[in-house]
């Protein structure tokens, strides 16, 4: 092992850059909460580095463009994973053309029905755990750390939520078209399930508290 | 400009007094509601403000050495809240309005949480937890609007723990000495027991941890079901709260309402301070709770932006959102 150069400190791993056995990686180190129980601690950070590797697996196996797992070491909470070359669309969103606006949202919309039909619920879908490759503009999806294994729509549609709501906080001006489009990329891989999803992320938003709406849909249901 | 703030949404019948310049408080009297068993009836809250407003309004008044005609505007927290108990707050302000010919200002509630958590802390850009009994809210302010970045999906932090403690017949009352008593009971426990630990995204639900601790009763020693309870679902919190400083790289936390004066909590956010190198600011306690001083406050601010209500359309609104309010005193 190379040295490493820390890239970024994410919620709940530090994301350090390197080489493993000369391939260029993301080691992927989750941390020890101070303010957290320590049994709590433990078992959170060994069993999502342990999950978190699986669910990528799998992902890749199934042709999503997920970033390969190199080695992973759960005692220590270590993931490696091969590194992926791009932009985070977080960063990039607020200076796209509608045109490529629509074309991301639709991407993003597939990757998304792909990893849903496979049954596998994402858990963090927000624009800064996607990336895109300027070259070929192909976009990965990144930090399988809350991921789980679901075919409960439930699941499915809290992706969707979780979704609408980074593009509502960070990118309020463009919320539309992405999430239209978005729609339509994962309609191609869901189909007919789709409309089911969206009825159930209606559902969701509306158990938030204190939501006017939910009151009036209740006498009409 | 001096406004009158009255506030009456949940167990808490308060008045303030608020002015546009230090020291901006002039007066903040309440009275709780304290139900001898079980929880908040909305008919016992209804009858507790109803008998309490006029002792609260004239100690206000005494208390800023004011007389009600010299007070510009009234302002009242409309909501969200629990209708009847709404109803009180909102019947008196109208007519104040009325009889003394003041103007009505509508205050949502959280919002005035929120402003009074700048004003009392000091905060300039702060990302926000909302925590009180009936909310758990992330929030930040952006382009006109607190935008909410993760919230409970089902009951709030602070109802899960009143109603666990109630369940397990450790109250009411459910705070003494100022400490929450699950907390008293949690610091008696150090097992850690299996219960769920649920954080979707920004977002975190705490109906199942309530089910799942509940079921443990009798079956575990009490106090290390309140520990884990305690631990999971502060965890939980923390971790979300982690999530959106992540996302919205603030540097100050602003944490107001009732659970902010928990004071395991406050252990745990100056954890998570250190390690983010941010600021924790803190409501102090006076204000951490429901009171009318907020509502006043946030009520000169509207006034200053000509945010008014004319008294027939002042309904209630017991389900109004701190994200629909638009803010034109920011920015």
């Amino acid at each position: 092992m190379e040295k490493l150069k820390l890239l970024k400190r994410g919620a709940e791993s530090n994301i350090y850059e390197g080489y493993f056995l000369g391939i260029h990686a993301i080691f992927k180190q989750r941390i020890r909460k101070s303010y957290r129980n320590p049994e709590i601690d433990h078992k959170i950070n060994y069993e999502r580095t342990i999950l978190e590797a699986k669910l990528i697996y799998t992902a890749l196996k199934n042709n999503i463009n997920v970033p390969a797992v190199l080695y992973i070491d759960p005692e220590n909470y270590l993931l490696v994973l091969e590194y992926i070359e791009g932009y985070v669309l977080k960063d990039i969103i607020n200076y796209l053309d509608s045109e490529s606006l629509k074309k991301l949202g639709k991407e993003i919309g597939k990757i998304a029905g792909k990893l849903h039909s496979i049954g596998i619920a994402h858990g963090d879908l927000t624009t800064n755990n996607l990336i895109e490759n300027p070259v070929t503009n192909e976009i990965f999806l990144i930090d399988f750390g809350l991921a789980k294994r679901s075919d409960d729509e439930e699941d499915l549609a809290t992706d969707i939520h979780v979704f609408l709501r980074s593009l509502e906080s960070v990118h309020s001006d463009y919320k539309d078209i992405i999430y239209e489009s978005f729609l339509k990329g994962y309609e191609e891989i869901m189909g007919s399930k789709t409309s089911q999803i969206v009825n159930i992320v209606k559902d969701i938003r509306m158990r938030g508290r204190y939501i006017e709406e939910r009151r009036k849909n209740k006498f009409n249901n | 400009m001096l406004v009158l703030g009255i506030e009456s949404t949940a167990h808490t019948f308060g008045v303030g007094i608020a002015t546009d310049r230090p020291p901006y408080i002039l007066a903040n009297e309440k009275d709780t509601f304290v139900p001898k068993e079980g929880g908040m009836k909305p008919g016992d809250l209804l009858r507790h403000h109803a008998e309490v407003s006029s002792t609260i309004l004239k100690r206000a008044l005494e208390k800023a050495k004011l007389s009600i005609k010299e007070i510009d505007y009234i302002a009242v927290a409309l909501g969200p809240g629990i209708g009847p108990a709404l109803r009180v707050g909102a019947t008196l302000a109208r007519a104040l309005a009325l009889k003394f010919n003041k103007k009505l200002i509508p205050i949502n509630h959280g919002i005035a949480h929120i402003e009074i958590g700048y004003l009392s802390t000091q905060a300039r850009d702060p990302l926000i937890l909302y925590l009180s009994g009936g909310n758990t809210i992330i929030t930040t302010f952006y382009k006109g609007k607190f935008r909410t970045f993760g919230e409970t999906l089902d009951i709030a932090l602070g109802n899960m723990m009143d109603v666990f403690v109630r369940e397990v017949k450790l109250a009411p009352p459910y705070v003494v000495n100022g400490k929450h008593v699950i907390d008293i009971c949690a610091d008696k426990g150090s097992k850690l027991l299996d219960l769920p630990y649920v954080v979707k995204g920004q977002d975190m639900s705490y109906s199942g941890l309530l089910t799942a601790a509940l079921r443990l009763v009798g079956k575990e020693k009490l106090e290390d079901i309140c520990y884990t309870v305690r631990e999971i679902a502060f965890d939980m919190l923390l971790e979300a709260t982690e999530r959106a400083l992540a996302l919205t790289s603030k540097k100050e936390l602003l944490v107001v309402g009732g659970v902010a004066a928990s004071v395991s909590l406050r252990k745990k956010l100056e954890e998570l301070g250190k390690e983010w190198n941010i600021e924790i600011k803190i409501v102090p306690p006076e204000f951490a709770g429901d009171n009318g001083a907020m509502i006043a406050y946030t009520g000169v601010l509207a006034a200053s932006k000509n945010v008014f209500i004319d008294i027939d359309k002042s309904y209630v609104r017991p389900r109004w959102r701190v994200d629909e309010v638009e803010i034109p005193w920011r920015n």
